[in-house]
């Protein structure tokens, strides 16, 4: 698919892959060995693999012109939901099946109030957020769910071929969502639907049940990111995954998904998440404090947005003439 | 003809009162019952303090939602207040500069919010999220992530200022509904935001200013959560970037309780979100009471915004097949 | 010296020129009627009057003094106010408020004097007659009663000029009665009330100089003694059929299609029976709000049916949802394209292969790029659609005509046996509009049924076998088309009001 465009200056994908290059090359003069040393490298990359998942579900959202606040709650709750199993003495292959499902059926709760229930996109995940993010706390009282079993951990803490698992998973299940994107009927229809609901309910596609199945693939991702997240870290706390949403919206968003929805690539998303990395690790290299994180996520989604109206006023400007 | 239809929405109003007032009633009875200390002067003093802030910010939320937008800023705001309030104090600044520094910040940080919604066409809860990220990564910075105390003497002695017996919050909070109640029933400029919440266009062909409009809608919503911070800091003696936590959900659950809609601008009221404000109140009061851990609150605060926005749609869809 | 004048006054928009160089004299005290077919101009004139739009070149001249208004607010400066055909009002507030709304009375800091906001309202009421009460809620009252506050909102701010577009179209006949009493009394007080309308006989009726607009232009104004409908008639339409059109059926067979008997869809369209063969193109001629597009929803399954049942091929069928009427070959080419139609910021080619996805598709899931493309490269060859490389450009990018053609390739994708296409030459231009009129008669020769909804009566004629005749939500007439004039079928939809004459 990716065929016939290029990765020139004039497309997004390229314009992030030069920006990414360009910050890594400077930081490298700048810095030196400390911005390239390993443990700065895995640093940068060590949430990647959350916030990868997370951002290619959040395209899908956003894409279909909604938002999912409840990423980061949905994240925590199958976490906890996971590592309790584990701590059970469920088989590992059980838990997760039980921890993923759930993320989904979550999701797939959100798109239903939005489609069916015709509740407002933010309204509903915002709910569902808090409802998630309390059941975590109900659960564990707080208390970090530990004690699980190696074969599970294993699962995070693996690697393949040198890298670890939980980074080859999440970049495999990206590749797979962008072939699947173009060519996958019902996730092809999620563009229509969210390019013109109208326009596509009279070509006779099914707009609720794509919406719902969006958001279903929004919480499956959560599912997974938990998975993968608790495995590694070795245990699931309700606290994980706060504001993990920013994250996820403006990566989608820096990639190149339009908030109206009808758009977005999820080459672009990957990009955006590596970027978003890269800043706050930028950031926290000039001694800035990591709890600007969330906040350069907000600063560079609103950049990204602002960019878009600039350069589609130039271009409109430049028709008109 | 025109007499029975008016009649017939005023019930519609009344009765979303009523099912409010009767709910709240039948909390407070079944919890009466259980626990004799709940209708005891302290535990009702528990009650409006652990609830008071939310309700300031309620009543700048309600103008927000009525005009069609919605405002996640506020629980970035109110701790922002708070800390730079302290830091003014700590540095020798008087107490009144300091509150109008703090409320002037805080207009700034709504007119900034306006702005980039009109010019980034984008939906006011992306913006007010990303701006509230950002409010609160300040916060962190600032106190690099610990309490500020040692405020000056004199600013301490308000936390126990008494006037007619009440602190200082639930006088202010008296005085700001009282206000709003009145004036978003009476006052011109209120009532338009009312109108440019249902009809936009039919505003805008009347000559009212709707950009201004906008504007002043998050300004107020801003400054009265920059109320809400100095009145925290006010009872507290201190400030800390963890005030008013997951404070936008509440406030916002509080509005759509109260019957203003969430999905189409132009319907609520203050009245509705003074009932709303009571009512949640009162359940997170219940909830200390009964012994249920403060973590169901969360829960029940999600499902809680959930449901009113199912019911005011539901209710919409019943009317509309009515007719 | 005429009160009002409008001088030369010229529009276009981007390259379609809406209005050519009219000039109207309007008269203090007298009702003038504005007629003419849809897209003639109407609506844009007088959104140049009111400040909505600004004319390109010309002017507007009151009492000979030429005046300049940027906005509706400068407009009720000049003393010109519009009731707009889209209501303006606010629903969730008093009927008083609407009213009134950014000029309240008001006593200080802002309060609202509602004693004197209600009875202001009330007063303004009683001058036109109104009976409503001021404290109703407005979206709770009948349409016929918003459009009254309306009009009071208008006068409430001491206009001299009134101008009302098309404001029955939502009315019932009491309403209507009551509309013309109130405009009658305002004419007595000396107001000049523009009056907005392709009814003709409820322009007959209480117009005292009526001007007919035609493709941008005036073609004249007639006194109250020469206001025939006839004349009317032929002012709106006497245009020259050009021979653009296509040639008329070759071979029309008797099998049909496509039949309703007795469809009804409450306050849209009642009591529709028709039959569409296939091989024929059955045009529906009717103005807007008479019901055409509302009927092919309903048909379509996009809007469902009170009473009545429609067949397919004899068989009888109720499609729940647009899906299963194209599963079925019922397709419905849109016709407000951006809103409804076409996915603007998509490609070309998504675009043409939205409809039938599942043909395109390995399996009926994945989709087969190489398929999609030779489709679409089809359809550009066959339909001309420029440029001829446009494969993965934004439809967005595209001209009006070449986004019409990507919209008759989506749904000719989708290899529909009956083609309902609604206003299909809306907004393109002479050469593209040709050229659908010939591909819909390729159509129908190589056997499909189609079904033309137009409000260009030249059209109409010009390419349909048959017309349907609607009006106000009724079928006036089933007409043969050989040898119909433009006159003969404005007749059919006039019918019973010229009867009336």
């Amino acid at each position: 698919m990716k065929r016939g465009r290029k990765l020139t200056i004039g497309n997004r994908e390229g314009t992030l892959l030069i920006t990414i290059l360009v910050i890594f090359v400077l930081m490298c003069l700048i810095k030196g060995r400390l911005f390239y040393a390993r443990s700065n490298i895995e640093a940068i990359f060590s949430n990647l693999a959350y916030d990868l998942l997370l951002a290619c579900g959040m395209t899908f959202v956003i894409i279909l012109g909604g938002v999912d606040l409840s990423v980061g709650a949905v994240l925590a709750l199958t976490g906890i939901i996971c590592t309790l199993l584990i701590q059970q003495g469920v088989a590992t292959i059980v838990a997760v099946l039980a921890g993923v499902l759930f993320g989904a059926a979550i999701g797939m709760l959100n798109g239903i109030l939005v489609a069916k229930a015709n509740v407002a996109p933010f309204v509903a995940t915002l709910g569902t957020q808090s409802i998630c993010r309390g059941i975590c706390y109900v659960l564990t009282s707080g208390y970090f769910v530990a004690g699980l079993s190696e074969e599970y951990t294993a699962i995070g803490r693996g690697t393949f071929l040198g890298i670890p698992n939980r980074i080859f998973i999440s970049i495999l299940i990206m590749l797979i969502l962008a072939v699947l994107s173009r060519s996958f009927r019902p996730l092809k229809n999620m563009f229509y639907v969210g390019g013109n609901t109208k326009a596509a309910f009279i070509s006779g596609i099914p707009s609720g049940l794509t919406t719902v199945l969006g958001y279903g693939i929004s919480g499956l991702m959560a599912g997974i990111a938990a998975v993968l997240m608790t495995s590694s870290l070795g245990m699931g706390h309700a606290s994980y995954g706060i504001s993990f949403e920013m994250k996820a919206i403006s990566a989608a968003v820096i990639g190149g998904a339009n908030m109206h929805g009808g758009s977005g690539s999820f080459l672009g998303t990957a990009l955006g998440v590596i970027l978003v990395a890269l800043v706050n690790n930028v950031f926290i290299m000039f001694n800035g404090s990591p709890n600007w994180s969330s906040a350069i996520s907000g600063v560079m989604l609103l950049l990204a947005v602002g960019f878009d109206v600039v350069r589609n006023r130039v271009k409109s400007d430049r028709g008109h003439r | 003809m025109n007499k029975r239809e008016r009649i017939f929405s005023v019930k519609q109003i009344n009765f979303h009162y009523l099912v409010l007032l009767l709910l709240i009633l039948i909390v407070t009875v079944v919890m009466a019952v259980r626990s004799p200390y709940f209708l005891t002067g302290s535990n009702l003093q528990v009650l409006i303090d652990t609830f008071i802030m939310e309700a300031i910010m309620a009543l700048g939320m309600t103008m927000v939602i009525i005009s069609g937008g919605i405002d996640l800023t506020i629980a970035g705001i109110l701790p922002f207040s708070s800390i730079v309030l302290a830091l003014l104090l700590m540095n020798k600044v008087p107490f009144a500069a300091a509150v109008l520094l703090v409320l002037l910040a805080a207009a700034v940080i709504g007119t900034i919010t306006n702005t980039l919604r009109r010019s980034l066409h984008l939906h006011p809860m992306v913006v007010t999220m990303a701006i509230a990220a950002v409010l609160k990564g300040v916060d962190l910075t600032i106190t690099g992530g610990s309490a500020i105390s040692g405020l000056p003497d004199s600013f301490v002695r308000l936390g126990s200022v008494r006037i007619l017996g009440m602190p200082v919050s639930w006088i202010v909070y008296i005085i700001l509904a009282i206000i709003f109640l009145y004036f978003s029933k009476n006052n011109r400029w209120f009532l338009q935001v009312f109108f440019v919440g249902g009809n936009e266009d039919a505003a805008r062909l009347s000559g009212i200013k709707v950009e201004a409009l906008y504007r002043n809608v998050y300004i107020i919503s801003a400054s009265l959560a920059a109320v809400a911070g100095i009145l925290t800091a006010i009872t507290y003696s201190s400030a800390s970037y963890s005030y008013g936590t997951n404070a936008d959900l509440r406030v916002i659950t509080t509005v759509a309780i109260g019957g203003t809609s969430l999905t189409h601008g132009g319907s609520g009221s203050v009245a509705g979100t003074l009932l709303g404000t009571l009512f949640m109140a009162i359940i997170y009061n219940a909830f200390v009471m009964s012994g249920i851990s403060t973590y169901y609150q969360d829960v029940v605060t999600g499902a809680f915004l959930i449901l009113a926005v199912l019911l005011s749609e539901g209710i919409k869809v019943l009317k509309e097949r009515k007719s | 010296m005429s009160y009002l004048k409008i001088d030369h006054i010229t529009k276009s928009f981007g390259n379609n020129k809406v209005l050519t160089d009219i000039s109207i004299d309007f008269e203090k005290g007298e009702i003038h009627s504005l007629i003419g077919e849809n897209g003639a101009g109407k609506s844009t004139l007088m959104k140049i009057i009111g400040g909505i739009y600004q004319a390109d070149s010309g002017q507007i001249l009151m009492e000979g003094k030429p005046v300049r208004m940027h906005d509706p607010i400068e407009a009720y400066g000049c003393g010109i106010g519009i009731v707009h055909q889209e209501l303006s009002i606010a629903g969730n507030m008093t009927a008083a408020q609407n009213v009134f709304v950014n000029h309240e009375p008001v006593k200080w800091l802002g309060f609202i004097d509602w004693k004197k906001l209600y009875a202001d309202a009330a007063a303004e009421f009683d001058k036109i007659g109104a009976n409503i009460d001021p404290r109703a809620i407005a979206g709770t009252l009948s349409v016929g009663m918003q459009q009254m506050i309306e009009i009071s909102k208008v006068l409430s701010k001491d206009v001299n000029v009134l101008i009302l577009d098309e404001p029955t179209s939502a009315l019932s006949d009491n309403e209507i009665e009551n509309l013309f009493r109130i405009l009658l009394e305002l004419k007595k007080m000396g107001k000049l009330i523009i009056f907005i309308s392709h009814k003709l006989n409820e322009i007959t009726r209480i117009s005292d100089k009526v001007s007919v607009l035609r493709d941008g232009t005036c073609t004249g104004t007639l006194d109250r003694e020469h206001m025939e409908v006839q004349t009317i008639i032929r002012m709106m339409v006497g245009r020259n059929i050009d021979s653009l059109y296509p040639p008329k059926a070759k071979c029309r067979s008797n099998k049909k299609a496509l039949s309703a008997e007795h469809i009804s869809r409450t306050g849209k369209f009642s009591d529709l029976s028709f039959d569409i063969c296939y091989g024929e193109i059955v045009g529906m001629f009717g103005l807007v709000g008479a019901g055409r597009t509302e009927c092919a929803f309903s048909v379509f399954g996009a809007d469902k049916i009170d009473e009545g049942q429609i067949y397919l091929e004899g068989k009888p069928v109720s499609f729940k949802n647009p899906a299963q009427a194209i599963k079925e070959g019922v397709c419905y080419l849109s016709e407000d394209r951006k809103a409804i139609g076409l996915f603007v910021d998509m490609t070309v080619k998504e675009n043409t292969v939205a409809a039938c996805l599942k043909s395109v598709c390995r399996h009926g899931q994945f989709l087969d790029e190489n398929k999609a493309k030779e489709k679409t490269e089809g359809y550009i060859r066959e339909l001309d659609i420029h440029p001829d490389h446009c494969l993965d450009y934004k439809v967005r990018n595209l001209s009006g005509g070449n986004q019409q053609k990507v919209l008759f390739a989506k749904w000719l994708a989708a290899d529909p046996r009956i083609l309902i296409v609604d206003e299909p030459t809306r907004g393109v231009d002479v050469g593209a509009k040709a050229m659908i009129h010939h591909i819909l008669r390729k159509l129908a020769d190589a056997g499909m049924a189609v079904w033309m909804i137009s409000s260009e009566l030249p059209e109409i004629l010009g390419v349909s076998d048959k017309v349907i005749v609607m009006h106000e939500g009724r079928c006036k007439g089933i007409l043969e088309n050989e040898d119909l004039t433009e006159e003969d079928v404005m007749k059919t939809a006039f019918r019973e009001e010229a009867e009336h004459e």
